[in-house]
């Protein structure tokens, strides 16, 4: 027979064999698809909806600060989403691609962060509700991509003003900066715009790097003031610890001494003569090069190596400064801006730096060197941050950073959006009036995001603390006239042109682009699988926060590169 | 009571019905993991490794490889269709998905008193008539550039969304045609992939040349040099210890100062002769030199080097160094001795991109480059990933396609409707026993349903659709996934390998045969090795 009598009855399934599959839930469970991974997509929605629920009362210039006591034990008390975010131990994995999302916004631009973390939040809650609705997830993707190409195309057209290239920066600087510090921004803004204004050069372009902005405690943020010169960690090692007038520097990296061998030499002298005679010989060497240095008219050495005592003597003796190096990325900074070559012989080189006076500064706990040039022909400029307290200096620190950033976006393009929400309103009109014409779910679709964007504006009214609804409802109404240069202001509605509020466009246009992408990634997850967690997870946060912490006064801002 | 257990009476043991609805839940269960991530319309998984580095994917062979799968069954299938992804690179989820099919269309025989070994006969009876329709239906192209897009196009569409698979199918299908050679195996080393974390993901592109991830180390060489020569060796330009224990003796300072110039004179030697080339092959041209060595140069070489013009790079992967000259042209050196302009290679731009921290440097506009370069861009590290990912198989696509001559199959969606063709045709003919299973192998419409379900449409009507389309056509026929209608996949453009789908109804049949005949599962071994 061809039926096996073992096979009449079906057993039950064996209930001794282990689970079925590492972590996946129910693989028996004959649940359709689709339904099984929804709740996934759900839950991750809640998790961006927490992270922007903590977020939002951060947002804009009457955002509130927040005090974090981070895994090291350092209170911070901020208002940067970025540093909030790092603070944060996030478990959920789709919170860490929103985290990430905005670090890459950050990193890029220096603003906006807030905005991305919020967008995304308010566009995944949308997208939440239309996935209830039954929207299939690869529908859903394939429209919010089509709402993120058409809200990118509109956006150039709502800038309506642009920074000329002989224009003082102050005005459009102004928001920028008011969004991050919390006193005297106008005086604040008037030094970055100055700075970023004397830096430029005359074709226009801007190098940001050539701006350092240093911290010194004491005093208040009023005494703060533009040096026209450059910052540079180290020390004067001699004696002649300033040149007051008329400095040639010379870079050396390498030992500032007699040159050493890479083998092993060892000097052979058989007799006291032969030990005087080399005493002799070699401190004749040390004059010999130290008075060609001399006899070039340099009197500024900055050396990256080993100082030799008996060198340094005589340099002393020649009047010669001796400044001992701290970095070799600061060497290679200070070669550039000085427009002399880093030598790797004890040799003078052939145009030394030239620069009105180099002297040593105590900074905080830390000595530096400052290298100062005459006024109006400085090619460096250091804005010396005054203040009371770390947190109100690292916050104007922020601040001057975020203007800097701000400018040299703005000298690759100049054109500005109106701020205060204003730009979102006038983006979710646009987009809900196209919305209500698109057939499929297209239609359904742009109407979230233009949902989602006007959760923007009311995130500004709330924290300004206004009655939101009613701000809502006028601000609603004077886009729908057409009037889409109003925003949300410190007592209601106000016109964004009159109040000088603005944004650059290269920021705002990154930030929605990231924060669509991040949401469209996470719309097309249907299920997440985490492994255990291994030890080495670990080790990669207390990394992450020593990279964080690792941030002094003086270390020059080196996230500019990506600007290109 | 099973015999093991007298034996071992720790043993876990399944017998018979239990040990088959085991395995068959087993295959079923992975099959409900992976369905929904099928076709350009599947929607994705998040895996989240120990580490805590975030992959997001719909690569079947990504996700099989990450889900530390436990259950023996499970495991041995995500082998399988793992083990399908080495050899063709594709088909990974398509074959799982169709082995759990033809376990559950099994088990409806089974449960109804079918003896399973009869099953697997009419398995292998199915799988010989499908490779003969495969047979029939191929078709032979010349593979010029449309159609090697058409086939990287298909692929890449089911791993990445639809507007970076276009951007990866151009650059794909043209880094394969730069480094074919005629008559020669494709090597899909000389497709170099970098990684840039950098702007968005549609900013991927294939580069004409090399790029390595490193730049000069002198701040005084240029960033940008036109119309370059370019120097490959792997020389050392830097002071290197003597292998016996040696040192030096001085008397006096000037001793001393010898000894510390002697002991360079042997580098300097080198550093000219690279300087003199240069000076010979350049003049006072414009043109600019670059040498790039796989051994390290230090800074007083750098500094030589820099003051007459030249860029040097140090510390070049090994790998790199064969594919510069397959990209440049010239020689590779290991000394300097037999140094002349015929080892040079040529380039037209040469330039050094910094972002951040890292540097970049790019070899481009080569003559006729033999090794080009996809430059991966993204905005963070999982997308790069999972871009890398898709590119591997885009490659391997082509590859394929290239390599099995001139032979094609109808694409993803349609094949499975052959299996109808194949139902109405079969039916008569055979015994009873055996058309019946061959109609079951038939039922495996999986993938046309699966797909259709993905993109939201309803799976009977489109089924029914595509049957009716079938039948008076007489084409073949697959879904539109934008519109849920039936279409000609031939048309359409959608074309895939024919080794794959060959490899899937090789794999499926023989690991579903394999489950079928399992009559008892044991776990009697060391206790240790439990959970």
């Amino acid at each position: 027979s061809l039926f096996s009598p073992a096979m009449d009855t079906r057993g039950p399934l064996a209930p001794e064999l282990p689970q079925l599959l590492h972590r996946s839930p129910q693989p028996c469970a004959w649940t359709p698809g689709a339904r099984a991974g929804e709740k996934n997509v759900l839950s991750s929605t809640a998790a961006a909806q927490a992270l922007a629920t903590l977020i939002r009362p951060c947002y804009g210039p009457h955002g509130r600060q927040k005090l974090l006591v981070t895994a090291t034990g350092e209170t911070v008390c901020t208002g940067c989403a970025t540093a909030i975010l790092r603070a944060l131990e996030l478990e959920h994995p789709a919170a860490w691609l929103l985290r990430e999302a905005s670090h890459t916004q950050a990193e890029s631009r220096g603003d906006g962060t807030a905005f991305v973390v919020l967008l995304a939040g308010a566009l995944l809650e949308q997208a939440e509700l239309l996935l209830r609705a039954g929207l299939p997830r690869a529908q859903l993707r394939g429209s919010y991509a089509a709402a993120t190409t058409e809200v990118l195309a509109t956006l150039p057209s709502l800038a309506v003003r642009s920074l000329g290239p002989l224009e003082d920066p102050f005005w459009a600087l102004y928001s920028v900066m008011n969004t991050h510090t919390v006193t005297q921004t106008d005086f604040l803004t008037k030094l970055v715009a100055h700075a970023c204004w004397a830096i430029r050069e005359l074709d226009g372009t801007f190098k940001p790097e050539r701006i350092g902005v240093c911290t010194l405690r004491g005093a208040t943020l009023g005494d703060s003031c533009l040096l026209p010169g450059l910052v540079v960690a180290g020390k004067p090692c001699g004696q002649v610890t300033m040149v007051l007038r008329g400095a040639r520097v010379a870079l050396f990296a390498c030992p500032f001494g007699p040159a050493s061998s890479n083998a092993p030499a060892t000097a052979r002298l058989s007799s006291p003569e032969e030990l005087n005679k080399f005493r002799k010989g070699s401190e004749q060497r040390i004059e010999k090069q130290v008075s060609q240095l001399a006899d070039m008219g340099i009197n500024v050495v900055v050396v990256w190596g080993e100082i030799d005592e008996k060198t340094l003597l005589r340099a002393d003796r020649s009047g010669i400064m001796v400044i001992e190096a701290k970095s070799r990325r600061e060497m290679v900074y200070l070669s550039e801006v000085l427009g002399t070559p880093l030598l790797s012989y004890l040799v003078p080189p052939l145009v030394p730096g030239k620069c009105l006076r180099v002297y040593g500064q105590e900074l905080g706990e830390s000595l530096a060197v400052v290298f100062e040039w005459d006024c109006p022909s400085s090619p460096a400029l250091t804005l010396i941050l005054r203040g009371a307290t770390t947190e109100g200096l690292r916050g104007a620190e922020q601040a001057a950073y975020h203007g800097i950033d701000a400018y040299s976006q703005l000298c690759q393009d100049p054109r500005l959006l109106p701020g205060a929400g204003a730009t979102e309103m006038a983006l979710a009109k646009i987009l809900s009036e196209k919305g209500r014409k698109l057939d499929g779910p297209e239609g359904p679709a742009f109407l979230a995001f233009a949902q989602a964007l006007r959760s923007l504006p009311e995130t500004l009214a709330q924290n300004a603390g206004l009655a939101v609804a009613g701000v809502m409802a006028e601000m609603y109404g004077a886009h729908q006239a057409g009037n889409f240069l109003i925003g949300v202001g410190e007592e209601g509605i106000m016109n964004v042109a009159q109040e000088q509020v603005w944004d650059t466009l290269m920021a705002k246009a990154q930030g929605l682009r990231v924060a669509a992408d991040v949401v469209l990634q996470l719309v097309t997850v249907d299920e997440v699988v985490v492994a255990k967690k291994s030890p080495t997870q670990q080790q990669d946060l207390n990394s992450d926060s020593k990279k964080a912490k690792k941030c002094p006064s003086l270390v020059r801002k080196n996230s500019f590169g990506i600007n290109k | 009571m099973a015999a093991v257990k007298t034996l071992n009476p720790k043993a876990e043991v399944a017998r018979a019905q239990a040990a088959l609805a085991v395995n068959i839940s087993a295959a079923r269960g992975l099959q409900d993991v992976l369905r929904t991530n099928l076709g350009p319309k599947g929607t994705m998984k998040m895996l989240v490794s120990g580490a805590g580095d975030i992959k997001l994917t719909k690569d079947g062979n990504v996700l099989l490889h990450e889900m530390q799968i436990q259950h023996p069954t499970a495991s041995l299938i995500a082998k399988v269709a793992t083990a399908q992804d080495d050899i063709t690179g594709d088909g990974t989820t398509s074959n799982v998905l169709i082995i759990g099919e033809l376990l559950k269309q099994a088990d409806l025989y089974i449960s109804e008193g079918l003896h399973p070994r009869i099953i697997t006969e009419g398995f292998e009876a199915a799988k010989e008539k499908a490779l003969q329709f495969l047979e029939q239906i191929k078709v032979s192209k010349e593979m010029d550039r449309q159609t090697l897009i058409d086939v990287a196009r298909t692929s890449l569409h089911t791993k990445v969304h639809a507007e970076l698979a276009d951007v990866l199918t151009e650059a794909v299908v043209d880094s394969i045609l730069a480094i074919k050679k005629q008559d020669e195996p494709i090597d899909l080393f000389m497709v170099e992939i970098m990684e840039m974390k950098h702007k968005s993901e549609t900013d991927t592109s294939l580069i004409r040349g090399l790029v390595l991830d490193h730049g000069a180390r002198h701040p005084d060489m240029k960033k940008r040099v036109e119309d370059a020569y370019i120097l490959t060796c792997n020389v050392s330009l830097e002071y290197e210890k003597t292998e016996v224990n040696s040192g030096f003796f001085y008397k006096s300072a000037e001793e001393r100062e010898k000894l510390v110039k002697a002991e360079r004179k042997f580098i300097e030697d080198r550093v000219n002769k690279i300087i003199e080339l240069k000076k010979k092959v350049c003049g006072d041209s414009n043109k600019g030199f670059v040498v790039i060595n796989q051994k390290g140069i230090d800074p007083f070489s750098l500094d030589a080097l820099a003051k007459e013009g030249i860029v040097a790079l140090r510390r070049a992967k090994r790998r790199n160094m064969e594919r510069l000259t397959l990209a440049c042209g010239g020689v590779a050196l290991n000394s300097l001795d037999d140094l002349n302009a015929d080892c040079l290679g040529r380039a037209g731009l040469v330039y050094e991109y910094t972002l951040g921290e890292e540097k970049f440097t790019f070899i481009e506009k080569c003559n006729n480059p033999r090794s080009v370069t996809l430059l991966i861009k993204g905005p963070n590290k999982h997308t790069l990933t999972q871009i890398k990912d898709a590119i591997r198989d885009g490659l391997r696509a082509v590859k394929n396609a290239i390599d099995d001559g001139e032979i094609l199959t109808l694409a993803g969606p349609s094949l499975e409707s052959k299996r109808l063709l194949m139902r109405y045709s079969l039916f008569p003919r055979c015994e009873y026993f055996n058309s019946h299973i061959i109609f079951c192998f038939c039922e495996v419409n999986i993938n046309s349903t699966v797909l259709a379900q993905n993109s939201g449409f309803d799976l009977q009507e489109t089924l029914v659709k595509v049957q009716a389309e079938h039948a008076e056509s007489g084409q073949l026929v697959g879904v539109d996934l934008n519109t849920g209608e039936p279409m000609v996949a031939a048309e359409a453009g959608i074309w895939d390998n024919y080794c794959v789908k060959k490899q899937l109804l090789h794999s499926c049949t023989v690991i579903a045969t394999n489950i079928l005949l399992v009559d008892e599962i044991m776990r009697a071994g060391m206790s240790s090795l439990k959970g």
